[in-house]
Formats: C-alpha cells, structure tokens, sequence
C-alpha cells in the first residue's frame, strides 16, 4: 500500500519536473512559465520524490524501501515521459 | 578546458560503446529476459503441472531419493516455490576406492531428476528454459567459460566508462530530461537514444557496477591471493560449513525432510531455498538447509545443520561480515532474485530501455555519420561493417530468440540433444541473419528481421491456445499470472517488431535534408520504437 502511495507520489514529481520544461508547460497549460514559477515547481517536484522515499520506507522498512524507491522513480519518470510526449494533448509538432 | 573536457568525453563515449556495443546488447537483451528465467523454466516446459504445495515436492524428492539413491554421498533438492516449475534434484555417489572425493565431476548428468508440481518424478520436455539465458547472460555460448567471462567483465567495464562519459557528454541531462522531438532524424535518434539511457540511469549504473561486482574474484584476484595462502580458505569464509561427519556404516533413517524445514524456517526467518543432505540412511547423516534468496536483498543466505538422524540443531552460520553482506547485497540486486512481480516489471523494463540504449547508440554511430559520407552511394569500410554488424546484432538476436521460442515448442520430444539443438536454433537463425546481412542491402533485411521477430513471437501465444492446454483464456482462468505475464509480454513485443518493420517499410527517405521537409508525414511513434524506427536514415544510401 505505502509503495503504491510512493509511486504515485512519484508520478506527481515528475510531473511537476515535466512542466519545468518551457515547452511542455506552453502545451499543457498554455503559456511558458516564468523562472520563479519553475522554481517552485522545482521544490514541490523534489519534496514530492523526498517525501516518497520516506513513505516507501516508513511501508517496505530501510532494506527493501530504498530499492522500491529507485524502482519507483525509474518506472514513474518513463510513464510521464511517455504521456507528456505521446499523449494526445501533446499533438503539436 | 570545459568544452575539451567533454569532448574527450563524446570521443571515450563513442568509441568505448560502439567496439563492445554488439556484445554489450547480445549481453543486456539475455539479461533482461533472464529476469523472467523462473517463468520460462515453467513457459517452456508447459506439460508440466504448477507447483502448488511446495512442501508435498519435497516429499516426493526425499521419496524419490531415499528409493533411487539410498546410500550416496550427498543428495541436493533445490526447494521450489510456488513460481518454480519443480525441484531439481542432484546426487553424489560414494567415491569408488582410490577415488578423490572431487572425483565426481561430470557424472552429475545421471544423478539428476527433476520432481513436478503432484511430487512424482517428471519427464518434461528436454530444455534449458529460462536457464540458457541466465547462463548466456555471463556465460555466453560455444566458447570456454572462463573466456565468456573476460570477454563480458570487459565488455561490462566498457558499458561502465559509456554510461559514465555518456553523463558527461549529455549537456543537458536535467533541461533536455522530458524532451523527445519526433521525426527529426539524427535529433530524434540523440533524444531516444538519452531518454532510454536517463530514464533508467539508477538502474544501467547499478546495474554495470553490480555486473562487475559479480566477476570481481576473477577480474581482480589479488586481494584475495595477498589474503588467503590456501585457496580453499577464502572459501571457508565466505561460505561457511558446519563439521561434515564420517561416514559410521550404521543404518539409521533419515528423519522426514519436509517438517524438519519448518523449524529451519522459523529460525531462519524465510522460506528455505535449498537442502543438502550428507551420508543419508547413516547414523551420520546430516542435513543442512540455507534461506532461499527470494527474500532475502543478500545472495549471502544463512545456513542451518541439523542431525539427520534425530533432527538436532547441530550448527548455525556465523553473521556474515561486512564485506561479504555487501557483496551479496550487490549480486542479489544485479539478479533481482527477492523482486516480487511488481518490482521484477520494474527491472525488465529497465533492462527493455538498457537495451533500446546499446541498440539506439549503436545505429546513432551511423546515423551521424551517414550524413557526412563524401559519397553515400560508397560509404567506406568501417561504415559499412558497423552498418551491416548494426544489423546483424540488433536485428539478428531478436530474431534468434523467437526462433528459439518456436523450436522449444515445435522440436520432436523424442529427439537427442534436443536441449542443445533448442539453442542451435537460436544460433542458425542469428547466423542466418547475418549472411542476409552481409549480402543484402540494410533496408530491406531490417524490414525483414523485424518482421519475421515479430510474427514469430505474435503467433507464439496462438499456438499455446491450440497447442498445449496453457493459452492465454485457460491460464487467465486459473490464475496463473506467470503464463499471462509471459504470453502477453510476447503479444506485446511482437506488435511492437512488427509496427516498427512497417515504419522501416513505409519510410521514405529524404532526396536531401531539408529542414521540416518529413513534417507530419509519418504517423505517430512510441518512444521504445522512435530509435529503430527510424533506421531506414541509415538505408538511405542503398535504398
């Protein structure tokens, strides 16, 4: 269950890295974020990957939680890679 | 000094990927499907039924062996799971006179057998299973061990210097992270190519150094030999034995195998993964049992030895070291053999984008370079033999692999070897591959290699619905998740050759690189297929 929690908590990271990228946000919100906006992206993203390593532990215990984590974060950043690249809304160019 | 610092870098990341890559993907495709080895030890022996009650096969293995080996030297039960397809069983028999007690080396062929799911004696299809691929993976094939090893502990360093250069090189690791930009030739390629390699970076770089952590006594030997005069010793220390008794000659029976694992259990804290029974029928008979590495992070798993007659607890391993606990952890995170299924997708996975990397860097070296041929109707040498290897490899050992598939389901029961003639197969079809390659031109044997992976692996499934009783629907009906996973995994991969052979097909290459000159002339891509779809930049010269 806490994994699953981690996971998704992953998922919302990398989303909010995914739309750092100037372009990505322009297609996903329609306009380009200004610096400060990215920086705060940036450290809601990093406290969503810090708060799902401590979530993952806290279920899977310091053995297994740390290598469920890096697992999380692998298969979280390729899925929204994906959808941010291949979903339809991403249909410009 | 910044600027030539990384391009010594781009000139280290090429050359160390490119001489090795071949290898490297050969290596990291057997990797990836040896995840699933246990699974196809089951795949490809479909006749024979699921383990469901582990401990009534190891019943059926003391049965067995108290009857066909009753005196031997030592037996040995592998101690399935529910995912295993049985238990493997092995046995040494008493040393003749004047014999050493390594004297039984190569006998071990007629001292085996193997107990099915009902705890019978099983005569399944004769096959390595998911263990060729696990063996090729280090050990390779048709050549002596020891050589493999080199060849892929250089082959492994080789990939470590790559992935770390490869970081160097990549100027915008954290900018470009989500930046995939379709149909733009060489662009694309670069953007496929890094988002496989940084998607999984953890697990490429955890993967590389854990691979040579592996090889590492025998890539680096000398703190070993500095260490331990006596060979044997080092071995005592990382693999500790409780006393072995003589034989007495006094009959006694052996206690029952089954419930004394319950205790070993308990105190172990996990399921038991082996058990080793030495002099059984003796009053000296001892059995030692070890945790499985299912769950378990560490390959280092305790051991317990117990009377065999009485069933004492005799000896218990001494804590591992520090050292040891972490070279185990480190092998038992290269062969992820604790990951449950949902981490195991993970690692596969992981193992699909490190081998779209080898392959995407390996066709990047001629995309590249393609471009800049003085005359690409006659490209030069290297060019060509990196195209056509290109080819061969990439294409080739994908093809193999189904064709293996194919003939562990279609090669008569009866037929002698037929194990080694399974792997044959794979190596025909390779070899054949790469005649096509050498005479034909790139375009249309990628096309072809493709398509034909992708039939082969598509019809696959088919042919279990018909064939055995395990298609899809049954093993969907019983629940059998390993035969869905696996079925599926070739329903999937098959679209996926036979999507991207049709891209390759469709392709049209450009008269002369025009900027957006392709704009929205192709359909839309994957981003596991963008890299080998668009091979057919590299065909442009023959096409």
């Amino acid at each position: 269950m806490m994994a699953i929690a981690g996971f998704f908590l992953c998922m919302l990271a990398f989303v909010l890295f995914g739309l750092t990228n100037d372009e990505h946000h322009r297609r996903w919100l329609g306009r380009r974020p200004d610096k400060e906006r990215k920086l705060r992206l940036k450290y809601a993203a990093s406290l969503a990957l810090v708060a799902a390593f401590f979530v993952t532990c806290a279920g899977l215990g310091w053995v297994m939680g740390p290598v469920i984590w890096s697992g999380e974060i692998m298969l979280a950043a390729g899925l929204i890679f994906l959808s941010f690249n291949f979903a339809p809304a991403s249909k410009k160019d | 000094m910044s600027k030539n610092f990384r391009q010594s870098q781009a000139f280290l990341h090429t050359w160390s990927g490119l001489l090795l890559g071949w290898l490297l993907f050969a290596i990291f495709v057997a990797g990836t499907i040896a995840f699933a080895r246990e699974g196809l030890n089951r795949w490809m022996r479909p006749e024979l039924p699921r383990v469901e009650e582990p401990m009534k096969v190891v019943a059926g293995a003391q049965a067995f062996l108290q009857k066909k080996a009753p005196d031997a030297k030592s037996w040995y039960i592998s101690v399935p799971s529910q995912q295993s397809f049985g238990a493997q069983l092995f046995w040494v028999p008493q040393p003749k006179e004047g014999e050493g007690p390594r004297g039984r080396r190569g006998g071990r062929r007629d001292n085996q057998a193997l107990i099915g799911g009902d705890g019978q004696v099983v005569n399944a299809r004769e096959t390595r299973g998911g263990e060729f691929f696990y063996r090729f993976h280090f050990d390779l094939h048709y050549m002596p061990v020891i050589w493999a090893r080199w060849l892929v502990g250089f082959a492994t360093m080789m990939m470590l210097v790559a992935i770390l250069s490869g970081v160097v090189t990549h100027k915008k690791i954290f900018k470009d992270f989500f930046t995939l930009r379709r149909n733009k030739g060489q662009r694309s390629w670069l953007d496929g190519h890094n988002a496989t390699a940084v998607l999984a970076l953890p697990f490429h770089l955890m993967i590389t150094y854990t691979g040579l952590v592996t090889l590492m006594a025998m890539l680096m030997p000398w703190a070993v030999v500095a260490n331990y005069t006596e060979p044997n010793k080092i071995y005592d220390v990382l693999f500790p034995q409780g006393e072995v008794a003589e034989r007495t000659g006094e009959a006694a029976p052996l206690v029952n195998i089954a419930q004394l694992m319950r205790d070993g259990e308990k105190r172990l804290g996990g399921p038991i993964g082996s058990v080793q029974v030495s002099e059984p029928g003796d009053t000296a008979a001892r059995i030692t049992m070890s945790r499985g590495a299912e769950t378990m992070l560490s390959t280092r798993t305790p051991s317990l030895t117990y009377d065999g007659v009485t069933g004492k607890l005799l000896w218990q391993s001494p804590p591992p070291g520090g050292a040891a606990v972490t070279a185990g952890v480190m092998v038992g995170l290269h062969a992820g053999r604790f990951a449950e299924a949902g981490l195991r997708w993970i690692y596969f996975l992981c193992g699909v984008a490190g081998s779209l990397m080898v392959g995407s860097g390996l066709v990047l070296w001629i995309v590249k370079r393609r471009e800049k041929l003085p005359d690409p109707m006659r490209p030069y040498f290297g060019f060509r033999l990196v195209e056509k290897l290109n080819v061969a490899v990439v294409g080739g050992f994908p093809l193999g692999i189904a064709v293996m598939f194919w003939a562990n389901r279609l090669l008569p029961v009866e037929m002698a070897g037929r194990a080694q003639w399974e792997i044959h197969c794979l190596f025909i079809a390779w070899g054949g591959a790469l005649v096509a390659a050498l005479i034909q031109p790139a375009r249309q044997i990628w096309t072809g290699l493709f398509a034909g992976t992708g039939g082969l692996l598509l019809a696959l499934p088919f042919y279990n619905m018909l064939a055995t009783h395990r298609g899809l629907p049954a093993s969907i009906l019983a629940g059998d998740g390993m035969f869905v996973a696996i079925d599926a995994t070739l329903l999937v991969s098959g679209m996926a050759f036979l999507w991207v052979a049709v891209r390759v097909a469709r392709y049209t290459p450009p008269v002369r690189r025009v900027k957006g000159q392709r704009k929205g002339t192709k359909p839309q891509g994957t981003v596991a297929s963008v890299p080998v779809a668009e091979t057919p930049v590299l065909a442009e010269a023959e096409a």
